[in-house]
C-alpha cells in the first residue's frame, strides 16, 4: 500500500467535496427516472 | 423527476447501507438489506403508495418468472404477455390514455425507474424459462429487482452478475484501501458532474419547449451538442454514484458508458452509450428477431435486409422503451434509420473493396475523425426528439412540411 498514492486520492476527494459545497446545484432533474 | 441524491438523508442512507451489508453475515444480510432497499424506496424515491405499487410490480415479475421456470415456452409467454400489458397500463403511454376510459387511468400507480424494472423482470423470466438461472428465491429476486443502487435509473444488471456478486462467487471491489478510496471517488466524482456539470450545459441546450424552425442551422447544431453533453453528463455522473457506492456495498453495477463521444459510427456509439440496455437489447430483442427472419422465406437470403429490419425494429422498442410518447417513437426511428443507412453503406463498401482494403480505409485517421464528427452530431441529431415536447415535434414536422 503506497502513502503517496492514499494521500494523492485523500487529497482528490477533499477537492471534489468542497467543489461539491460551493457550486453544487440544490436539487437536479435526473432525466433517466422518468423511464 | 427530482432525485436527492446529494442531500443528507441519501448520503446517510448509503453509509449505513455499506457498513450494515458489510457487517451482517449469512441470511439475516439478505433481510437487512430488503429493509434498506424498502427504507430507499420509501424515503428517498417514492413514498409508501409508490413504494407499494413498486413492490407489486415487482413480485408480479417473480410470478412471471417462476411460470416460466416451470411451463417453459407457454409459461414464458402469459408471463410476459400479462406482464407487458401491466407495464403498458402501469406506465401510461399516450395510446393508452386515448384508449382508456378515465375513471381507470390513475396517477397512484406511478413510480421511478418503471421501465427498468420492467426489463430485468423480463430478462429473468426469459432466462429462468431457458433452465439457466437455477432456483430463484424470493427475496434474492426482491433484493436484485428494488436494489436501490440500479433502482431508479439503471445500469440494467443481469441477475447472474448481481447473485454471483452477493453469494462472493466474484468480488466486486480489490480488497485494498486504495480501491475503496477509489470507489469513493467515483460516486464523488459522479456527483460533481450530475450537480455541478451537469446544470451548467443543460442551461445552453435545448429545452422541451424550443421552437426548431426558429433556431436556424447553428443554433439547432449547438444547443443538440449541449443537451446531448448534458444528458451524458446528468446520466453518467448518475451511473458513477451508484458504481461507486455498489462497489463499497459488495454488488458493483456494470459499466453503462465508454466514452460514446468517440464512437466511430452509431453500431460503435451504442456499444459504448448506455451499455447494458444495448446488451439487453441485443440478447432479447435484435438476436430473436435476426434468427427469425432468417428462417422466412422473403428474407433467408438477405441478410442485410434481415439485419435492418432487425435494427428498425429493436431502435423502435429502445424508443418506446424510453418514453411515452411520439417523440420517443421518432428519436428509435432515426437511430434505426441512421443503422440502415451505416449497415447497407459498410455492406457496399465491402462488396467493392473487399474486407482488407475497407480495415485499411477505416484506419487513415481522415476517415476515424470524420467518421467520430458525423456519428456525434447524427446522434445529437436523434436527441433532440429525446428532449422535445411531442407538440413541438408535430409543429416543426407540420411547418416543414407545408414549405
Amino acid at each position: 500500500m503506497s502513502r503517496h498514492g492514499i494521500a494523492v486520492r485523500l487529497l482528490a476527494a477533499a477537492s471534489l467535496i468542497v467543489v461539491l459545497l460551493l457550486l453544487a446545484r440544490r436539487s437536479v432533474d435526473f432525466v433517466y427516472t422518468g423511464f | 423527476m427530482q432525485i436527492t441524491l446529494l442531500s443528507t438523508q441519501f448520503l446517510a442512507l448509503a453509509a449505513v447501507s455499506v457498513l450494515l451489508v458489510a457487517g451482517v453475515r449469512g441470511q439475516p444480510r439478505q433481510y437487512v438489506f430488503l429493509a434498506l432497499n424498502s427504507a430507499f424506496l420509501w424515503w428517498i424515491f417514492l413514498g409508501p403508495i409508490g413504494t407499494l405499487s413498486t413492490v407489486v410490480f415487482s413480485l408480479t415479475g417473480f410470478v412471471g418468472a417462476r411460470m416460466a421456470a416451470r411451463f417453459g415456452r407457454r409459461g414464458l409467454t402469459a408471463g410476459i404477455v400479462l406482464y407487458t400489458a401491466l407495464f403498458v397500463y402501469q406506465r401510461q403511454y399516450d395510446f393508452v390514455t386515448w384508449v382508456l376510459p378515465d375513471i381507470l387511468l390513475t396517477d397512484i400507480l406511478r413510480t421511478v425507474g418503471l421501465s427498468f424494472l420492467f426489463f430485468k423482470a423480463v430478462h429473468v423470466m426469459i432466462d429462468a424459462a431457458g433452465g439457466t438461472l437455477g432456483r430463484i428465491d424470493l427475496i434474492t429476486y426482491l433484493n436484485y429487482s428494488l436494489n436501490f443502487t440500479t433502482f431508479a435509473m439503471g445500469p440494467i444488471q443481469r441477475f447472474q452478475d448481481y447473485r454471483d456478486q452477493w453469494e462472493g462467487v466474484k468480488t466486486a471491489l480489490e480488497p485494498r484501501l486504495e480501491a475503496h478510496l477509489d470507489a469513493g471517488l467515483r460516486a464523488l466524482a459522479g456527483l460533481a458532474k450530475a450537480y455541478v456539470l451537469a446544470p451548467f450545459v443543460a442551461d445552453y441546450g435545448l429545452q422541451p419547449d424550443t421552437d426548431l424552425l426558429s433556431l436556424g442551422l447553428t443554433g439547432l447544431f449547438v444547443q443538440s451538442w449541449a443537451f446531448w453533453i448534458y444528458l451524458y453528463l446528468n446520466f453518467s455522473g448518475y451511473c458513477d454514484i451508484v458504481i461507486g457506492i455498489g462497489s463499497l456495498l459488495g454488488v458493483r453495477p456494470p459499466e453503462n458508458f465508454n466514452r460514446p463521444f468517440l464512437a466511430r459510427n452509431i453500431s460503435d456509439f451504442w456499444q459504448r452509450q448506455h451499455r447494458s440496455l444495448t446488451l439487453w437489447l441485443t440478447d432479447y430483442v435484435f438476436n430473436p428477431l435476426y434468427r427469425f427472419f432468417l428462417t422466412r422465406p422473403a428474407t433467408t437470403r438477405h441478410r442485410l435486409l434481415a439485419a435492418n429490419l432487425s435494427l428498425v425494429v429493436t431502435m423502435l422498442v429502445s424508443g418506446l422503451w424510453h418514453g411515452t410518447t411520439v417523440s420517443f417513437l421518432i428519436f428509435g426511428l432515426v437511430h434505426g434509420l441512421w443503422f440502415v443507412v451505416y449497415r447497407t453503406w459498410d455492406h457496399l463498401l465491402t462488396t467493392r473493396l473487399g474486407r482488407q482494403r475497407v480495415k485499411q480505409f477505416r484506419q487513415h485517421p481522415l476517415v476515424h475523425a470524420g467518421g467520430i464528427v458525423l456519428t456525434f452530431n447524427a446522434t445529437a441529431l436523434a436527441f433532440v426528439f429525446f428532449q422535445l415536447r411531442p407538440e413541438r415535434v408535430v409543429e416543426a414536422i407540420v411547418q416543414v412540411a407545408g414549405r
